[in-house]
């Protein structure tokens, strides 16, 4: 399990991460949401080793993550700018891949290489923003880890190819227990894959929430009724959101579902119905409780 | 590491694979520097031995002889070639296998893969070793087996060729070591490649700055810049100490040595290994401390800055001030003290920041820096140290040596105890008030004190006990034997070495009257010199000027000095005369048909002088110029103290006036000084053709040739 605890990383006057606290479980997909400059980037990094944290502990299994080369062999960090040796070749980086991860798995890079139609002898300098992002991912899937940390992964990746990525990051978490911690600022890109998620700004996080126990305790609902309903008559629903527009509400609110189903009924509606709640409508009804407006922190 | 693949082997092979460009580099460079240089050399030494075979026989052995030492040098340690491209290499490789760091992709990349810094290092570092010793060291196998294919074996010494590599891995470890320090310590390759600049560079400049303001300051500080100081001095930088040492020696570029041993250069070239290992453990502690996030920044430790910036701005505004005082005298000096720091100040805060706006960023700091430097400068100026007042006890020293090197000292206690009181008149005196008179002399003594040396420069009256004192010791057989180059040269010269003497005349003007090598007259003459020269009874000028050349097998030259020939050495003239049909002649008013005097006149309070030039054509007073006379220029002696160094006693007017004579022999015209011995001065003909300098002072520069001398330039 990763654990950040305090975590703070300052560069000169600025604060990039300030006293981060989170937890990662093993085999979850941990997204990491924010605004750009909200420290995503950097806490990564420190979750990679690559920077030490100026206060507090990053750790894997209650181990220091700088400087630890046993632990470093348990994660692949794929950069938002990967680099590539000069004029090498994919086949080059996983070779020099393959001296640092050792159970990486060779069949499955050729297999991934040729799904993906990535020629590994070609220059990797002649691969266009995707393709490389590509091989990336393939070599860091196929590094074995039992950690990927993609920063920005998403990011210039065709559809079709985003969503073949996410299901092999579906298939390692489920078979192999792999736990990608993913940083991005578009949630529309996380929804469908994480079960985790942090929400940094400004180098702090806001809250960290398992996604299915958010969903659990919080419905949308549509409904219409004939007649103008009375001032109070929503009183005692635990609301974050009401909209009304004619004689159609929609609202949003915690409670567990045969309850809100069975107060709304008993409001005798002409119509309603429980709707699908999107990452992004649960971060902003969280959000706005937490007297932060997400708009404004993501859009 | 678990990993099976995982070896430091299999890491310094891929490092090495992918840095393949550092040794094609490296092989060029050195097979253009070392390999082809040296067939080229080679080929055309076959095809003249063949030539010569057939047609010059007599030449064959010598060029043969020359050939070799020609291929010799390539190979070994003095082919500054190899030792350029070992520079370039050091530089390069040493930015190369680091200049990761200055980039926040690579860092990433690097920094997240699990290998701990200091494998990481290691492997970098031993890589860039590789890249360029590797190509060294293959060239030169093939360079040393061409040399034996091609039958020039006999050019090879086993044990120089060892040194000479030696000496340069040593060089380039500690090059490379340095390198890689700069590297790790910058953030930025320009600001690396300047840093780098700065740190081989720095610290000799410094110390010429520091002598310079010392030089300023202190009247008695003394920095001869063609002794071993400048040998000293280039010794802080190894890169330009890489043309200095030839294998285990040093190869006098920066200094020169009359009767000397060759100096052993295994000192330096341990303490320049001991730099390269401080070098490396500090480069590799830094490596490991360093922060990722440094990536890109001008400095990778914040805690350098202020320590590096304040050298800097100290050091240029030194410079700056001594820039501006030697273009503009004292004033602008300290001037320039403060335009060098403040700019520095501006300069580095803005690559700090890599932000213009950070031109005026920290003002305390300037304020403080200058505020340092003033204290300094004021400091020397106002001797708060007592350096001009210093004087080692009497009973402290052990040698010294009177405007000589550390190779002329002087040990007889007469000898210590005349320069000692000389010492202690050059502290009593007021130097400045004494130069504004313009009747002073200077002494340079070098006192050897128990292990150490401390070196003075006085400024003496140009009075009777001064005179006497010096005398004295120029007189002595001490001095002569320890001074004279006639007793420093090494009669019994090695190493395919002799001596050759080129015999200058009274009518030879800038011409050779004859050149003796032949090695046992030579000898013979050098050694009757020396018995005659101490038993000289009168003071008399020379007859003859000897220059004494240290001759290579290759025919170079190496000038040793000057040796005299009096009309007292009567043996030696005689063997000159009998080896080389050279004797002695005297000046003739047959071939002058014109003597120019030049009159000088100071005027008013200050230091200037009108000078004057009267020409003589009358054939009675030029035979009565001539009549005591000689030649100035064939002696080589310049001035009443250089001849009372060579044991002669010139008549005091000398230095005062000029007095040149146009000669006319073999169809060509030249013009000579003329110089008098003590008492020969020509007073009624020089008083005849006096100027009234009355009327000149008054109505300016309306000489023919008038104009203004500073008074330093005449004492």
């Amino acid at each position: 399990m990763i654990t950040a605890d305090n975590a703070t990383k300052r560069f000169d006057q600025i604060t990039a991460v300030d006293h981060v606290c989170a937890e990662v479980r093993n085999g979850s997909v941990y997204g990491l949401i924010g605004s750009n400059g909200a420290g995503k980037s950097t806490f990564l990094r420190m979750l990679s080793g690559i920077l030490k944290p100026d206060e507090g502990t990053v750790q894997i299994d209650g181990a220091d993550i700088f400087e630890n080369v046993a632990l470093k062999e348990r994660f692949f960090f794929i950069s938002d700018e990967q680099f590539f040796f000069p004029n090498c070749t994919p086949a080059d980086m996983k070779n020099y891949y393959k001296r640092f991860y050792s159970r990486f798995d060779d069949d499955r890079y050729r297999k991934l290489m040729d799904g993906f139609g990535l020629d590994e002898n070609r220059k990797i300098r002649t691969f266009s923003k995707g393709m490389k992002k590509q091989v990336s991912v393939i070599c860091g899937i196929c590094s074995g880890t039992d950690y990927l940390f993609c920063d920005e992964t998403f990011d210039g990746l065709d559809p079709v190819v985003r969503q073949t990525v996410k299901s092999l990051f579906a298939e390692d978490v489920e078979n192999r227990g792999l736990t990608p911690v993913i940083a991005s600022h578009n949630l529309r890109e996380l929804e469908d894959i994480c079960d985790h998620v942090g929400l940094l700004h400004r180098g702090g996080i806001l809250f960290s929430r398992d996604l299915d126990e958010m969903k659990l305790g919080m419905f949308k609902m549509q409904c219409i009724f004939t007649s103008e309903l009375p001032e109070n008559a929503w009183a005692g629903f635990d609301l974050l959101h009401l909209d009304k527009r004619g004689s159609l509400y929609t609202l949003t609110a915690r409670g567990s579902r045969e309850e809100l189903l069975d107060r709304v009924n008993a409001m005798q509606p002409t119509f309603c119905e429980l709707l699908p709640l999107t990452l992004e409508e649960i971060f902003i009804n969280e959000t706005e409780v937490a007297g932060y407006d997400l708009k404004k922190l993501l859009f | 590491m678990t990993s099976k693949n995982f070896s430091s082997k299999g890491l310094l092979g891929d490092s090495l694979r992918r840095n393949l460009w550092g040794f094609v580099l490296g092989g060029v460079g050195f097979f253009l520097s070392l390999l082809l240089p040296l067939l080229m050399v080679m080929q055309r030494a076959l095809q003249d031995h063949a030539e010569h075979l057939r047609e010059y026989p007599e030449l064959v052995d010598n060029d043969w002889q020359r050939a070799l030492e020609q291929v010799a040098t390539f190979l070994g340690g003095g082919n500054i070639f190899v030792k350029t491209v070992l520079i370039v290499m050091a530089i390069v490789c040493g930015v190369a296998m680091f200049a990761y760091l200055h980039s926040r992709q690579k860092v990433d990349f690097y920094h997240s893969l699990p290998i701990s810094r200091t494998r990481l290092f290691a492997n970098n570092f031993v890589t860039g070793i590789i890249l360029s010793l590797l190509p060294y060291l293959v060239v030169f196998v093939l360079a040393f087996a061409c040399t034996y294919g091609m039958g020039f074996g006999a050019a090879v010494d086993v044990g120089a060729l060892g040194a000479a590599l030696v000496s340069h891995i040593i060089l380039f470890v500690t090059i490379y070591a340095l390198t890689v320090l700069t590297t790790v310590v910058c953030g930025n390759t320009v600001i690396t490649l300047l840093l780098l600049a700065w740190v081989h560079l720095s610290p000799m400049l410094a110390r010429f700055l520091f002598a310079g303001l010392c030089e300023k300051f202190y009247s008695t500080y003394y920095f001869a810049m063609a002794t071993e100081n400048i040998q000293q001095t280039v010794r802080l930088s190894p890169l330009v100490e890489m043309y200095d040492i030839n294998g285990f020696s040093f190869n006098f570029l920066f200094t020169s040595r009359i009767g000397k041993a060759v100096p052993s250069a295994v000192g330096l070239l341990i303490a320049y290994l001991v730099v390269a290992v401080a070098a490396t453990a500090l480069a590799l502690w830094l490596f490991r401390i360093r922060r990722s996030e440094r990536a890109g920044v001008a400095l990778a430790f914040s805690r350098m800055k202020l320590p590096l910036k304040v050298y800097m701005c100290l050091f240029m505004g030194v410079a700056f001030g001594m820039v501006f005082g030697v273009i503009a005298g004292d004033f602008w000096f300290w001037i320039g003290l403060v335009i060098g720091t403040v700019l520095t100040h501006w300069i580095v805060e803005i690559v700090y920041a890599f932000d213009f706006k950070a031109i005026f960023g920290k003002p305390l700091h300037l304020l403080a820096i200058l505020a340092v430097l003033f204290a300094a400068m004021l400091c020397m100026k106002f001797d708060v140290t007592g350096y001009d007042t210093w004087l080692p006890k009497r009973s402290e020293i052990q040698a010294v040596s009177v405007n000589g090197d550390a190779s002329e000292m002087l040990s007889d206690a007469a000898n210590i105890d005349a320069a000692y009181r000389l010492a202690e008149i050059g502290c009593e005196v007021n130097a400045d008030a004494l130069r504004e008179q313009g009747n002073y002399q200077g002494v340079t003594l070098r006192f050897w004190l128990n292990g150490r040396t401390a070196i003075r420069y006085f400024t003496l009256p140009d009075d009777e006990e001064v005179n006497t004192l010096a005398k004295q010791i120029y007189a002595t057989e001490e001095y002569k034997r320890v001074t004279w180059p006639l007793f420093r040269v090494d009669l019994d010269a090695q190493d395919g070495q002799g001596i050759s003497l080129d015999v200058f005349t009274n009518e030879s003007s800038y011409g050779i009257a004859a050149t003796i090598s032949k090695p046992d007259a030579v000898q013979q003459i050098l050694t009757t010199l020396r018995e005659e020269s101490l038993a000289r009874k009168e003071n008399g000028l020379p007859v003859l000027r000897l220059d004494l050349n240290i001759v290579y097998s290759d025919g170079g030259l190496r000038y040793e000095g000057e040796a005299y020939v009096t009309a007292e050495d009567t043996k030696t003239l005689a063997l000159i005369e009998e080896v080389a049909g050279v004797k002695p002649v005297a000046l003739s008013a047959a071939n002058v048909d014109m003597i120019n005097l030049q009159y000088s006149y100071r005027y008013g309070d200050s230091n200037n002088y009108y000078w004057e030039t009267v020409q003589v054509t009358d054939q009675a007073d030029i035979a009565a110029l001539l009549q005591n006379a000689c030649n100035r220029d064939a002696m080589d002696l310049y001035s009443q103290r250089e001849a009372v160094r060579n044991g002669f006693a010139i008549d005091s007017h000398t230095d005062s006036m000029d007095i040149t004579a146009r000669i006319s022999q073999k169809g060509s015209e030249d013009w000579i000084g003329l110089l008098y011995a003590e008492g020969d001065w020509p007073e009624a003909v020089i008083e005849k053709y006096r100027p009234d300098f009355t009327s000149i002072a008054e109505t300016g520069t309306d000489g023919e040739m008038a104009g203004v001398v500073d008074t330093e330039a005449l004492g």
